[in-house]
């Protein structure tokens, strides 16, 4: 086996390493991100604009999106319009933005449905 | 050794990580990657999103662990990115999309050069 092959069987096993030993792996959950009593509820629990106003920002980002309340924390960082767009509707109403920017788009929809803790009352 | 002769060589290889990132990310984490998973693909194979989710990464995993290795890279970078081409297509013009586009390109231009000298098999 001559010298280039060697070289690339090394950076094969590197650039393999990198990819597993990199890779996301299970969020551990910690006192900021362990879901709430209240955010583990069914999706028929009923919040206010005032629940929803407490979890304001990263930590913790609900937003309500046309009658529904939805714990967007987790999604913050992997929102592919960047983490701005999400922040900006933490802990208010965020139908407006969410309508004028995935209006009729079945893929935003199903994955916001994912993330539905309860009703906004 | 040339630079024009690293070009081949460098591509393949960060796109092989980048590909493991992925797979193994999948493997790792697999209910935060079920959300991607397109209904059609759902409804075809008749299984579970969740399933997709592990099947997809350990396919992505394995193909792109024979790419970097250089292990039948012409055929197997073409069906990474006739793979990566049908996730972009899935996802649109948005900025995973766009980036998505961006790698299956590259994967393509690896399966047109083929493979290179420091390949295993060449």
């Amino acid at each position: 086996m001559n010298q280039n092959k060697l070289i690339g069987i090394a950076l094969a096993v590197l650039a393999i390493g990198g990819g597993l030993l990199f890779a996301e792996s299970r969020p551990r959950t910690t006192p900021n991100t362990q879901p709430t009593a209240a955010a583990t509820s069914t999706a028929s629990t009923a919040y206010t604009l005032a629940d929803v106003a407490k979890h304001k920002d990263q930590s913790s980002c609900w937003t309500a999106i046309n009658g529904g309340v939805y714990d967007l924390t987790s999604w913050i960082a992997k929102h592919p319009g960047g983490e701005g767009t999400i922040l900006s509707i933490c802990g208010i109403d965020g139908s407006a933005a969410f309508n004028g920017q995935h209006g009729g788009q079945g893929r935003p929809e199903r994955v916001l449905e994912s993330y539905k803790i309860g009703l906004l009352k | 050794m040339e630079a024009k002769k690293l070009a081949a060589p460098i591509l393949r290889l960060g796109l092989a990580a980048v590909v493991v990132w992925f797979g193994a990310s999948q493997i790792n984490n697999p209910n935060a990657w079920t959300s991607m998973v397109p209904e059609w693909a759902v409804s075809l194979s008749h299984l579970s999103a969740l399933t997709i989710v592990h099947l997809n990464g350990w396919f992505e995993i394995i193909a792109a662990s024979l790419i970097a290795i250089g292990i039948g890279t012409r055929w197997i970078a073409l069906l990474i990115s006739l793979h990566l081409f049908v996730i972009t297509a899935d996802l649109g013009a948005s900025a995973i999309g766009v980036r998505d586009f961006g790698l299956s390109v590259a994967t393509l231009a690896i399966a047109l050069h083929g493979t290179d000298d420091w390949c295993l098999l060449n």
